[in-house]
């Protein structure tokens, strides 16, 4: 049993490394290669997390070898564009000027409802409204309607709007971020100011506190202090 | 390029290292059947306390080494190794002719299969 903790820890420890060595992409949005990598290093890490009659290193070897190599393809995927098609792919446009290209549907193996589907879900239902979609490497279709059927920005209604500046997590769960009040240029001094005007005069009372540059505050309180 | 060259390094690292330790597991078998076959020509010439002596010595040896192969080698293989040398010796403390031949032909079969696999070669790697 010992010894099965201990693999655990030391297997759970690497992965974890490795994959934050790998970057910051999220599961959902995996290329190809790193599907294959997910899925071969999580079967790798079991086996000798189960059969203690295997060694360790039998089960580290591999998945550090996959993991060097999973970095230098990343790193020449940076490089060079010819070899990220490759080993990425290039996104298919599925529907162009409103018309749908059955061809790279079928060469995607993208069946008529999975599209409806997942162009319901982003809430579009007129395959006419969408003047290109896109089927990305890592399998999200992204939709860009005609110009008609956008939304107009404050520019092209001659609005003039104030930027905001993005806002700052000042106390989280009751604790105070210092270092974001300084990148903010504000004290503890201020943010009591502020928690009192708030009608909240501690900072253990307080769920999340954000402030942007123009000192607007989003205030909510924790469900106990209530 | 910092994570290219680490990563290149790791892989370099691993490759010498499984390198290493083919080349290790040679040595180690090589010097084990060696002296299986040396305790085999003594039993042949009537010695069996000396080659019950040379049989512990390596067995000696293989206990030297036992955490090493624990590490790198499966550990129910190194179990069969172990009692392979139990029944050598038991066989060379009887002086039982057929049954040490039979305990050090397995012994030293099995201490060749361990140093074949490990070896890095086109038939392991296929």
């Amino acid at each position: 049993m010992f010894t099965g903790f201990i693999r655990a820890a030391i297997l759970y420890l690497v992965i974890i490394v490795g994959i934050r060595l790998m970057g910051k992409r999220q599961v959902g949005e995996l290329e190809p290669s790193e599907l294959v990598l997910s899925l071969i290093i999580a079967d790798l890490a079991s086996v000798p997390m189960q059969d203690f009659g295997i060694p360790l290193l039998s089960g580290l070897v591999p998945i550090l070898t996959l993991l060097a190599l999973a970095m230098i393809l990343s790193v020449l995927t940076m490089q060079s564009i010819r070899f990220r098609a490759l080993l990425c792919g290039r996104p298919s446009i599925i529907i162009r000027n409103g018309k749908l290209d059955q061809k790279e549907m079928t060469r995607n193996r993208l069946t008529i409802d999975e599209l409806l589907e997942e162009l319901r879900g982003q809430g579009w239902t007129d395959l006419s409204a969408i003047k290109y979609a896109i089927l990305e490497t890592n399998g999200r279709l992204s939709i860009l309607p005609y110009a008609a059927q956008k939304p107009p920005t404050a520019q092209q209604l001659s609005v003039a709007v104030q930027e905001n500046t993005l806002p700052h997590v000042l106390i989280s769960d009751g604790q105070i971020l210092d270092c974001n009040l300084r990148a903010l240029g504000r004290n503890r001094d201020w943010l009591q100011k502020q928690l009192r005007q708030q009608g909240c005069p501690r900072a253990e009372c307080v769920f999340l506190l954000l402030c942007d540059g123009s000192d607007n505050i989003y205030l909510s309180r924790k469900d106990n202090h209530t | 390029m910092k994570r290219l060259w680490a990563a290149i390094a790791l892989l370099s690292l691993i490759l010498m290292g499984s390198l290493l330790n083919a080349r290790s597991i040679v040595r180690i078998t090589d010097s084990l059947t060696q002296q299986m076959e040396q305790a085999q020509e003594l039993v042949q010439a009537g010695h069996w306390d000396q080659a019950l002596l040379c049989s512990r010595q390596a067995h000696q040896l293989w206990e030297q080494n036992y955490f090493y192969l624990h590490v790198v080698i499966r550990h129910s293989e190194l179990d069969q190794i172990a009692c392979g040398f139990d029944r050598v010796q038991l066989a060379l403390v009887q002086q039982d002719w057929n049954q040490y031949i039979s305990a050090k032909t397995d012994l030293t079969a099995q201490l060749s299969f361990m140093r074949d696999m490990e070896r890095p070669s086109l038939v392991n790697i296929l």
